[in-house]
């Protein structure tokens, strides 16, 4: 099951593709620079998820 | 003689030496081909006939007058154009570098090809900077697939499994990076090999993700893919595959097209044919388990958006609009992930390393599928967002196991059908044998009907 993406609003988006540099690409393509930044942070946090689940002991076996 | 395009490196190599056919008779031959069905297709960017005549003629010389020519002497390779060759311009199939200077040097691998006597017969189309998709979008089209026209080859080597598959040339290099060689391979219904990482030198190769890059050999059967491989890591050359494969100890992995990526029917049943015909070679079945494969897929695209996007960074601030869109949609979240994201990936990366090496303790060969759907149409982007991604390749670049993937059938609307057979690092010997030995079984590469 995928990971949903994390609550973040478009300003705060927007905010941080500027002040990485991609300033351009925030004017031209707004709805893309949206996407990837919400697709990041759903894949840290699936990333995230996966590492605690290894780190988990197994399951007891059944008696 | 039978139509020279259809022979393959090995059958080449024998031709020549035998005296049934030159050089330059094969050259008129393929770009007779090449003219004929290259509109069709798109797998080039360029091509510079007259040299690949005069380089012909050069090779007729060879063996009029040379007992011992070179092992690849008047054989035409295509190159990936995200491959330096001197001379040619490394377009990367991009508006970025369409018009950039031509390369001086060729990469390490078109050197050790060159040493080995081959042709390097022109440039081939690939997903922009090998990464994304099929495009429309881009200064060249996208090529297509030899088995039908309207449904993409795979990629992002497409230009190359489309070349060889098409019966455009022999053989040709592309890189994999997530499954780039492979793909198509699985797609146009051809063998592609991913070696072990760092065998095959990525000097003179743009980078997509450095740390998962590979390049690769496309031929249209097992031996040829043996010898291109040789040829590429400057080995000595080998020919006359398969040996046995008795009591060769094969893990089976069908949890990742059975549960984690549930595949098409007709993958299914290939899968289950092909252990049948393993099982009947001799080789000892063991059904295993992996890590799941969507565990594989997170790990690699955090790696390689993250590694992507530092190599695009500057193009992707200065001007982003010259990339194609699904480039820009794959590299761009890569400017977004955090570094511990990242660590994170790198820590899962070093575990699921150690969960493929730990089960090739108990087997020899993995045997995975591939694509887990035949390739669908190149102009239903809604069906290459669905189907692109569901394969089971990215696991071994990530852990930097060799690969390779090939023909397992056709499907009911007649297109290729793959398996992938996996080995431990630097076994590409008993990883070829064990796909040769399975293609012979089958009854050899099939060609498609164009």
């Amino acid at each position: 099951m995928p990971d949903s993406p994390p609550a973040i609003d478009d300003a705060a988006i927007a905010a941080w593709a500027c002040a990485i540099g991609l300033e351009t690409a925030m004017r031209e393509r707004p709805q893309e620079i949206h996407d990837a930044a919400r697709a990041a942070l759903t894949l840290g946090a699936s990333l995230a998820r996966l590492e605690a689940a290894m780190a988990e002991p197994p399951p007891p076996l059944a008696p | 003689m039978s139509d020279p395009c259809w022979l393959g490196v090995a059958g080449l190599a024998k031709a020549y030496r035998t005296g049934s056919l030159r050089p330059t008779d094969l050259t008129e031959a393929l770009i007779a081909r090449i003219d004929r069905l290259e509109p069709a297709l798109h797998a080039f960017i360029a091509l510079d006939r007259e040299a690949l005549r005069a380089d012909a003629r050069a090779a007729d010389a060879v063996f009029a007058h040379n007992g011992d020519p070179a092992p690849l002497t008047g054989i035409p390779i295509g190159i990936k154009d995200v491959i330096d060759v001197a001379g040619f311009t490394t377009t990367c199939h991009s508006a970025i570098l369409e018009h950039a200077p031509p390369a001086t040097l060729d990469a390490a691998v078109v050197t050790h090809l060159r040493r080995a006597g081959a042709t390097i017969a022109g440039k081939l189309a690939t997903h922009e900077f090998a990464i994304g998709g099929p495009a429309f979008d881009l200064p060249f089209p996208p090529a297509r697939n030899p088995w039908n026209v309207a449904h993409h080859p795979g990629g992002s080597s497409s230009g190359a499994g489309t070349a060889v598959a098409g019966g455009l040339l022999p053989g040709a290099i592309g890189t994999d990076t997530a499954g780039s060689v492979r793909n198509p391979a699985s797609a146009c219904g051809i063998v592609g090999l991913k070696p072990t990482r760092g065998v095959v030198p990525t000097k003179g190769v743009f980078p997509l993700a450095p740390s998962l890059d590979h390049v690769g050999p496309l031929a249209r059967c097992v031996d040829d893919v043996a010898l291109l491989f040789a040829a590429m890591t400057a080995q000595k050359i080998r020919s006359g595959m398969p040996g046995k494969i008795e009591d060769v100890r094969i893990g089976v992995v069908r949890h990742f097209h059975e549960r984690d990526m549930p595949c098409d029917d007709a993958v299914a049943a290939a899968f289950e044919a092909a252990v049948s015909v393993l099982a009947r070679l001799g080789a000892r079945i063991v059904p295993i388990d992996l890590a799941p494969l969507n565990d594989f897929a997170d790990v690699t695209r955090a790696v390689m958006q993250a590694e992507g996007f530092a190599v695009h960074r500057a193009w992707m601030r200065a001007r982003p609009g010259d990339y194609c869109a699904i480039t820009r949609r794959t590299l761009l979240p890569g400017a977004f992930l955090s570094a511990d994201a990242l660590a994170t990936a790198l820590r899962l990366r070093a575990a699921l390393f150690a969960n493929v090496e730990d089960t090739f303790a108990g087997v020899d060969i993995l045997l995975t599928a591939s694509s887990m759907t035949p390739a669908c149409r190149i102009d239903d982007p809604a069906e290459i967002a669905r189907t692109y991604m569901r394969n089971a390749r990215a696991p071994f670049n990530l852990t930097g196991h060799p690969a390779l993937a090939m023909m397992a059938g056709l499907s009911p609307d007649g297109l290729p059908l793959s398996i992938q057979f996996a080995a431990r690092r630097h076994q590409e010997a008993l990883l070829l044998n064990v796909a040769a030995a399975y293609e012979q079984a089958m009854g050899g590469p099939r060609r498609p009907p164009i």
